[in-house]
């Protein structure tokens, strides 16, 4: 867990110490519901391993994945997210594809410019085949994260035992 | 492909079977064939599909409500083994072409016991084409079969890595032996092909003789396996369906959706899948076509509920979504506020995510379910 | 309509430096239509600014509100009650927005969150241009509907400089010459012999020149 020094002089390591290399970030991973999720469900039924900090969020097409819910991700403690849809040119709705690519680039730029870093935003482009492209660009990604360390801004998990039923 | 096999393993005659599928296609009042045709563009919705092909060089619209790809496969073509340096080296599909009435290759003429060997899974099940063609193994047992019946003194040994005559086919690899025809298991890598003085030399290691062999066929047969298409790649660019790793059309689930392309509307059946028999391509066309006649005999076909929806209180009328959208959806109405025209929203929400006011939610996908969505996803224990 | 563009997240930063709690105003009108400052656009500014904050180990509190009309008393009542639980407020409405915030809230820190540029109008989706200066005498009527006041770089009112490069303008390569588009406009239209009336030197006084200007129209006063 992250300390927050309370006082006014006080300043918050942009960069937490480096974990053990063993350590799963936690990362959400938006996956398109034509080619995205489809190389998903193929990379688990050929068990074609990737990362288990990873949450799959589907969307009907990336272009649909608004730019704040990539900052409220990050906000929450998420130490990486990827954006997964489809091939440049074989985008299911024509375009949301690259709609998507531009969002992204935004948001890396605000990644950076607020110094949690950019690279922990990926935008990856696969076909439904493509399953163990899938899981290696996980495994790559969750590699990348690993690097920069968890999000300082994480906050412990809330366990499932605590709060209501 | 199809026109290269004369007979199937059971006996069945293909080439008048063919002969009268043909006859009967051509002649049907409801279907129209166009020869020497590539499908250009692809375009609308199922049971609303508009596609360009280009007939002989002319361009043609065609309306229809549905595609079904039967694209089929060919027989890889192959460098080893001397093949197409050796006149003696020949594939299967030559071989059936040679029993069924053609011209005997002359390293048989005058023989009377020849030594046939025929090479199984050659560029298959390698490091580049990782996949069994499945058919391979029948198609040499049908050829030796029949080489047996006509020179019932030849020599026949089919070397490979396994036999995989496989369900009721085994009876035929029974036969087979029965008939003399030698089975030789050898591991990966023990086969090797030399030339010596325009003789063919198989050195082969035999696992059952637990030594190695040398073996002098007069004809070398190679069971090459089935490639996809040459079309494939191109095909899969206009369709905008995927390929596999194989290069083989790939299937939109394969337990649940095995004839359909990922494309609502769009199945796929035969080989342009993946390597099989005539009568398992049969039964996977006739369920394609089951599956297509869903879309064909309804009379209205609904729409699933993922549209959006402009809440006109928080429209501006900036008219974002209505350049944004692909499907052009979305309109200014005579309220001058965006309006979303539901049976042109293909629910993709590109349009949710641009709003600068936020006032376009696509149904069943909003904002707060997402948050909440996120807030017990990060609960630790939870989902992993 | 007016176009702006949001100021960076780290200019923000130092303007609402020394507050723990402020209030981030959007506007529903012009600065929603020109992509800059409404609802979605104020929200990432506010996640992004909680996140750069809390990164400083100086974490502060938000509230977002987006108004219709930020120059509309009407809909500036809106802001009352949020305004009374914040230290300062953020407007994230063009430059008549943020002073009328601050004349409404006038013992209240009031920011403006956007840079306001001009009049102007979309030319394709993300692309805007200027049109309009509000020079406040407008001579449209003589020049095809093409404004040299504001498009051209020289402002002249009598034809070209001669200095344009394949229809460029010699100032600035990137822009049309407005001379170039007024002949042409006027050729289509069939007003050519506009070009040989002489335009008399600009009275600058209904612009900015006598400084900020004031508009009553007495027959609709209540």
């Amino acid at each position: 867990m992250i300390a927050f020094d309370g006082g006014p002089s006080g300043a918050l390591e942009k960069k937490a110490p480096s974990a053990p290399p063993s350590w799963q970030p936690d990362m959400i991973v938006f996956c398109c519901s034509y080619c995205a999720h489809s190389a998903a469900a193929l990379a688990g039924s050929r068990r074609l391993p990737y990362p288990a900090g990873v949450r799959i969020i589907s969307t009907p097409c990336t272009g649909k994945v608004e730019m704040e819910h990539i900052l409220e991700a990050f906000e929450k403690g998420v130490d990486g997210v990827l954006v997964v849809g489809c091939l440049e040119g074989g985008c299911h709705f024509v375009e949301g594809n690259l709609r998507a690519r531009k969002r992204t680039d935004r948001i890396r730029a605000i990644l950076d410019e607020i110094g949690l870093g950019g690279e922990r935003l990926k935008m990856v482009y696969l076909s439904d085949a493509m399953a163990s492209l899938f899981a290696e660009c996980l495994q790559e990604a969750a590699q990348t994260i690993r690097t920069l360390g968890p999000n300082p801004l994480k906050t412990p998990l809330r366990k499932e035992s605590e709060g209501e039923p | 492909m199809a026109r290269n096999i004369r007979i199937t393993l059971e006996g069945t005659d293909v080439g008048a079977h063919l002969d009268q599928l043909i006859h009967a296609t051509a002649s049907h009042p409801r279907i129209k064939v166009f020869l020497k045709s590539d499908l250009v563009r692809i375009s609308g919705q199922p049971g609303d599909f508009t596609s360009v092909l280009n007939v002989n060089g002319s361009e043609t619209r065609v309306e229809h409500g549905v595609v079904i790809l039967a694209t089929g496969g060919q027989e890889r073509s192959t460098e080893q083994y001397f093949h197409g340096r050796h006149r003696d080296v020949i594939t299967q599909s030559k071989l059936e072409s040679m029993l069924s009435g053609g011209p005997p290759h002359p390293a048989l003429s005058g023989k009377s016991d020849p030594t046939i060997a025929m090479i199984q899974c050659v560029e298959s099940r390698d490091a580049k084409n990782p996949y069994c063609s499945r058919v391979c193994c029948s198609e040499a047992v049908k050829n030796a079969l029949e080489i047996k019946r006509r020179l019932p003194h030849s020599r026949v040994l089919i070397l490979g890595r396994d036999m995989r005559t496989y369900g009721f086919r085994e009876i035929y690899y029974q036969k087979a032996l029965e008939q003399g025809v030698e089975f030789i298991r050898h591991p990966d890598d023990a086969l090797e092909v030399v030339e010596n003085e325009g003789r063919l030399e198989v050195e082969v290691y035999d696992v059952a003789a637990g030594r190695g062999r040398t073996i002098l066929p007069d004809l070398l047969v190679l069971s090459t396996g089935i490639a996809p298409a040459e079309t494939n790649s191109a095909l899969s660019g206009v369709l905008r369906s995927a390929l596999t790793d194989d290069g083989f059309f790939q299937e939109a689930h394969p337990k649940l959706r095995p004839v359909e392309l990922a494309n609502e509307g769009e199945f796929l059946c035969g080989v342009a899948h993946s390597p099989r028999f005539m009568d398992e391509t049969i039964i996977q066309a006739h369920a394609a076509a089951a599956r297509a006649s869903a879309i064909l005999s309804k009379a209205q076909l609904e729409i699933v509920g993922h549209m959006a929806c402009v809440n006109p209180a928080e429209c501006v009328a900036c008219a974002t979504c209505v350049r944004l959208c692909p499907y052009g959806a979305p309109v200014i109405n005579d309220l001058r506020k965006a309006e979303v025209r539901g049976a042109m929203c293909m629910g993709c929400g590109s349009c949710v995510a641009a709003c600068p006011s936020r006032a376009v939610v696509l149904q069943q996908q909003e904002r707060e379910p997402f948050s909440a969505m996120l807030d017990e996803l990060l609960v630790s224990g939870g989902s992993r | 309509m007016i176009v702006a563009s949001p100021k960076s997240i780290t200019e923000l930063k130092t303007i609402i430096a020394g507050h723990k709690r402020v209030l981030f105003a959007g506007c529903g009108t012009c600065v929603t239509v020109c992509l800059a400052g409404g609802e979605r656009e104020v929200s990432l500014s506010s996640y992004a600014m909680r996140m750069a904050r809390r990164l400083d180990g100086n974490p502060i509190e938000i509230d977002q509100i987006t108004i219709e009309r930020q120059c509309e008393n009407e809909f500036l009542k809106d802001l009352v009650e949020p305004a009374s639980k914040v230290e300062a407020i953020v407007s994230f409405g063009c430059g008549a927005g943020v002073q009328a915030i601050a004349e409404r809230f006038p013992r209240k820190p009031v920011y403006a969150g956007l840079n306001t540029q001009f009049l102007g109008v979309l030319e394709e989706q993300a692309t805007w241009t200027e049109k309009c200066l509000g020079c406040g005498d407008c001579m449209l009527a003589q020049f095809g509907g093409i404004c040299p006041v504001t498009r051209c770089a020289k402002r002249l009112l009598n034809g070209p400089c001669g200095g344009s490069l394949e229809t460029r303008c010699e100032v600035d390569p990137d822009r049309p010459c407005a001379w170039q588009l007024i002949y042409a406009r006027l050729k289509d239209i069939d007003q050519l012999e506009r070009l040989e009336e002489v335009v008399p030197p600009k009275d600058w006084r209904p612009a900015w020149y006598g400084g900020a200007r004031k508009i009553i129209r007495k027959e609709h006063q209540v």
